[in-house]
């Protein structure tokens, strides 16, 4: 009885050592796609001088905000409507 | 027979001095009436006035102080502008310092003012007496705009070169860059009209003085439109340029293909 109950532990622990240099063997196969690091994508990448451009197109829109600023400024003044000073 | 009328007197008399007593005593009770609604009335009155007095005081300083806020604003606005000289920037600072030294002045008279006229007479001068406010303010505003519109059209400008290099490049690889041409001739035209309507804006502005207002209002007005106008120039700028750029990414993607590209947007 005491035989059998070891062979069985046994075998289990064989099987159970079989089972996980199986897992390991398959799982440490290289693959491409994890032993290659993925290229960005070149629609990701653009090229320094669009940046350039874009920046440039960014600080003329910002300017045009900064000059609707001031056109506020203007009408200020020139329809400025005092508080109400009559006594 | 002739103690009648004496009795007719005597009852006369007497009905007499109560009337008179009654007549006293109703004089009195009206003059008293009278006296004490006039002196409720006079307290009321100095009541109402004393109210009126600190609330016009009150709004004045508000005013006062919106006023040199305001001021002191546009002050960083003229140190920062690069379109005006030195001499230029210290003529505005040294004016706007001298209203603002006023306005305080001012503001300080109006509190400690007790009587009715002096008050109102001085809370008028507000607004009849330091009208440089209504000069400067928007003079100032003006020249900073006139200030970006130039800034922002060398911008463009350099962006054009940019864009004008890679037009090149386009039409030495085959492309057919026509309409992008066209965009980039327009974007100069435009850019070029922006400075103009800026430069415009500041001849009509810079030379307007305190003491010509405001008279020398329908110059702020003119110059106004200019500055619209040259913001307009910009827009279409921008407009160009974006529509190049486009133009030049769908060259790009249609790399190895020949053919024009009609840019989107034009």
């Amino acid at each position: 009885m005491i035989v059998a109950v070891v062979l069985l532990v046994v075998m289990v622990v064989l099987v159970a050592v079989a089972f996980y240099s199986l897992k390991s063997g398959t799982s440490s196969t290289p693959s491409t796609s994890s032993t290659s690091p993925t290229p960005p994508s070149a629609a990701a990448v653009q090229p320094a001088s669009d940046q350039k451009l874009d920046q440039s197109v960014s600080k003329v829109n910002s300017d045009f905000s900064n000059v609707d600023k001031e056109m506020s400024g203007i009408d200020s003044g020139l329809n400025d409507k005092s508080a109400d000073l009559n006594y | 027979m002739i103690s009648r009328p004496i009795l007719i007197i005597d009852m006369n008399a007497f009905q007499l001095r109560n009337l008179g007593l009654v007549v006293l005593v109703a004089v009195v009770l009206v003059f008293g009436a009278t006296s004490s609604a006039w002196a409720m009335t006079a307290t009321s009155s100095v009541e109402n006035q004393q109210t009126r007095m600190t609330n016009l005081k009150t709004r004045a300083n508000t005013e006062i102080d919106r006023r040199v806020a305001s001021l002191s604003g546009i002050i960083t606005k003229i140190n920062a502008n690069k379109r005006l000289t030195a001499a230029q920037k210290q003529g505005f600072v040294s004016g706007i310092n001298a209203e603002i030294a006023s306005l305080t002045s001012l503001k300080s008279k109006i509190t400690n003012d007790t009587d009715v006229a002096t008050l109102k007479s001085d809370v008028q001068s507000i607004v009849t007496s330091y009208r440089v406010y209504l000069l400067y303010i928007p003079q100032i505003h003006i020249l900073a705009a006139d200030d970006v519109i130039g800034t922002s059209s060398d911008r463009l400008a350099s962006l054009a070169v940019d864009l004008n290099n890679r037009i090149q490049q386009a039409r030495q690889a085959g492309k057919d860059v026509a309409s992008l041409q066209a965009s980039y001739n327009d974007l100069l035209s435009k850019v070029a009209a922006a400075k103009t309507a800026a430069n415009t804006a500041d001849v009509l502005v810079i030379p307007l003085q305190p003491s010509g207002y405001p008279g020398n209002k329908s110059q702020l007005v003119s110059a106004r439109a200019d500055v619209t106008a040259g913001l307009q120039d910009l827009k279409a700028a921008l407009q160009d340029a974006r529509s190049i750029m486009q133009g030049l990414k769908a060259f790009e993607k249609s790399t190895g293909a020949t053919g024009s590209a009609t840019p989107v947007g034009r």
